[in-house]
């Protein structure tokens, strides 16, 4: 619960400011698609054409150029030009209309919004919008509460000895219609920090049984607090709708995916597991770098997308708490699981989101008080909605902080290398070097967003050790449901699944698996695993013995723990 | 001026103690206490001898949990804390793996 003083200080400051929600947004200017009233909206540049145009009406030499402005959720086909009227309204004078077009690819190459303005015309029977001025625009990210309204309430929350971050993770304000375990919460409010940098970036990977509420997760918390989008799934979350594709009217410019559209935002991937292997192929280096580059034709382009990514997932369909180790809840992943998880920062792989004993009541009244709209009654409507318009632009402000790590340094590293020699550490990244300088920099990246979150441009010991305790916690999860060696040894859920078919099918009663070549063979074949049956009978044990030995003309499989696996 | 009298170093000294006093010590007491007396004295007993090369823990009657116990009560747990982490100088530090172990167990659980 709240102290009143804190609630009084939310809502006067969103009246007085007054705060309203700011995102980028092309809706005004659809709104205006009839009328063809003067209208502005904001949004990321996703492509853009070029035709020349010599007609009497238009005059000669003339140029005009189309491109496409989207929010992530619409898009708004624009037309600059610097043609005669009687060919088309809105003429620009030639240095306007260079201004624009740098404004435009800029856009589309950094991925910064556009705050356009503008009217609907029709122009070759189609209806399009004119547009009449181009801003670059940092509104959407650019918070609206001053420094003094930041530190006052960083002062208020101390005289009430709390932190900002027990604000953030109090039930009546964004949680208030959604019950998790605390670390879930902080990985949450870690997430909707806005990256301005490939440093920056937290990625989070939350793997739970069906039914937990991921999705209400979402649709309650995340989104009406920060900006964020939700890939489809499997076949609807194509390539090209991710990184982007080549337009099929002009193959020297390529349309912008959601992932740049998406840049310094956020996007969770949900029921990941039906992602193709492809999409997680090219996310790795968007996940490391910020950026991506598309090869189309002579195009060679670079585009930026530093964001926050989350992958929301269920374990495999066989899996059964009762019977499976827990490892086998991630192989959603494929062959990608070792390179993903070394990128995501924190990782929940848990049959239930909450620990707490009393969560099934909690979840329940959280859902009853849902489904009866007490949030949207009785006035507390007014005091969720006041406290996450506050709060979210407390989160853009505080994203842009930088705060120093340098002072506590001697400590980081120190902390750092005690959890590094842990056994824990070493299994689950494979360490080959005397460091992991991707976890060190997601370590570092951690402790940060905890003083973000505390609305600090400094570290403290607080924040190393809440990052401390959150790291491990993943590193935990992540060492017990894994098979970590296995992966990064190359051998895959699939060769793995084979293994244990095998044993299954061809037991010889002492837990292991024997039987003919020809048998053996032909049974993999049936399951169209031939390859992963090759894989599998090249593999070396860390004794030095063979999984799969041959004797004459019947195959011994051994039955052993993944981790063990050495492949040749 | 910080160096000549020693300061910076013991200001960087003070904080790691002051971290590792926040940090570990409530997890390293919180998990021993929680260790049925023969598991318990293992690790302290480890953490001892680990510190103590020259004259290791001497079991000194038919009953060395008992002897660990006498120990304990007289020393209490953050005697075997400071044995169990080394700060230095210029503030960086190392643990031993039973502290570790504890960390891991208190997050764990």
């Amino acid at each position: 619960m709240l102290p009143k003083s804190i609630i009084k200080y939310i809502r006067d400051s969103v009246k007085k400011t007054p705060l309203k929600k700011v995102e980028a947004s092309v809706l005004p200017i659809i709104n205006t698609l009839v009328s063809g009233k003067y209208a502005s909206g904001t949004g990321v540049c996703t492509k853009r054409e070029i035709k020349g145009v010599s007609t009497k009406d238009s005059g000669t030499d003339k140029t005009l150029i189309s491109f496409g402005i989207s929010d992530g959720e619409n898009v708004v086909l624009c037309v600059a030009h610097n043609c005669n009227s009687d060919y088309l309204a809105g003429k620009l004078i030639d240095s306007k209309l260079e201004e624009v077009d740098v404004l435009v690819r800029d856009s589309i190459s950094n991925g910064h919004s556009l705050l356009i303005s503008g009217c609907f015309a029709n122009f070759n029977r189609a209806r399009i919008f004119i547009v009449d001025k181009v801003e670059k625009t940092e509104d959407t990210h650019k918070s609206q509460l001053s420094k003094k309204q930041v530190d006052d309430f960083v002062a208020l929350c101390k005289k009430e000895s709390m932190n900002p971050i027990d604000v953030l993770l109090d039930d009546d304000t964004i949680w208030s219609e959604f019950y998790a375990d605390e670390e879930l919460k902080l990985a949450i409010l870690l997430f909707c920090l806005s990256p301005f940098d490939k440093g920056d970036m937290i990625h989070i990977g939350i793997i739970t049984n069906p039914g937990e509420g991921k999705n209400h997760l979402v649709d309650r918390v995340i989104d009406p607090f920060v900006r964020c989008r939700m890939a489809g799934t499997g076949k609807l979350t194509t390539f090209a709708a991710m990184f982007g594709a080549m337009s099929s009217d002009d193959l020297s410019s390529i349309e912008l995916g959601l992932l740049p559209k998406m840049n310094h935002d956020r996007i969770v991937f949900s029921e990941f597991q039906t992602l193709n292997e492809e999409v997680y192929g090219e996310l790795l280096n968007v996940m490391s770098d910020g950026h991506y580059s598309i090869q189309k034709g002579k195009l060679d382009v670079t585009r930026h997308a530093n964001l926050n990514m989350a992958f929301f997932g269920n374990p495999p369909k066989h899996y059964d708490e009762g019977e499976h180790n827990k490892r086998e809840m991630l192989q959603a992943f494929g062959k990608y699981t070792y390179q993903i998880i070394s990128r995501l920062t924190l990782i929940f792989a848990k049959p239930s989101l909450n620990n707490d004993v009393d969560a099934p009541i909690k979840i329940k009244r959280k859902i009853r008080q849902s489904m009866d709209k007490e949030f949207s009654t009785n006035g507390n409507q007014g005091v969720l909605d006041d406290c996450r318009l506050f709060l979210r632009e407390y989160m853009k402000y505080v994203s842009k902080l930088l705060p120093k790590v340098g002072a506590i340094e001697p400590i980081l590293e120190a902390a750092f290398s005690a959890i590094e020699t842990t056994p824990q550490f070493k299994e689950a990244f494979a360490m080959r070097g005397p460091t992991d300088y991707r976890k060190w920099q997601e370590f570092i990246n951690l402790v940060r967003g905890f003083a973000r979150l505390n609305g600090r441009d400094y570290v403290e010991d607080n924040d190393l050790m809440a990052a401390m305790d959150l790291f491990q916690k993943s590193l935990i999860t992540m060492t017990e449901t894994f098979p970590i060696k296995a992966l990064n040894k190359g051998v895959d859920y699939k060769q793995m699944e084979l293994h244990k078919k095998i044993i299954e099918k061809f037991k010889d009663g002492n837990g292991h698996g024997s039987g003919s070549v020809i048998e053996i063979n032909k049974y993999a074949k049936s399951l169209k695993l031939s390859t992963q049956w090759n894989t599998l009978q090249k593999i070396t044990l860390e004794d030095g013995s063979k999984l799969i030995e041959t004797i004459g003309d019947t195959l011994f499989i051994k039955n052993v723990e993944w981790d063990t696996f050495l492949e040749e | 001026m910080g160096h000549f009298l020693g300061g910076i170093d013991m200001i960087q000294e003070e904080n790691t103690w002051a971290f590792l006093r926040g940090y570990y010590y409530p997890k390293f007491v919180i998990i021993l206490k929680s260790l049925a007396w023969d598991e318990r004295y293992i690790w302290l007993r480890d953490i001892y001898n680990d510190t103590n090369l020259d004259s290791l823990w001497e079991e000194r009657s038919d009953d060395p949990i008992k002897d660990m116990m006498e120990y304990l009560s007289r020393k209490d747990y953050f005697h075997f804390f400071c044995m169990g982490v080394t700060v230095n100088t210029d503030g960086s530090y190392k643990i031993h793996r039973v502290v570790s172990n504890c960390v891991y167990r208190f997050l764990k659980d």
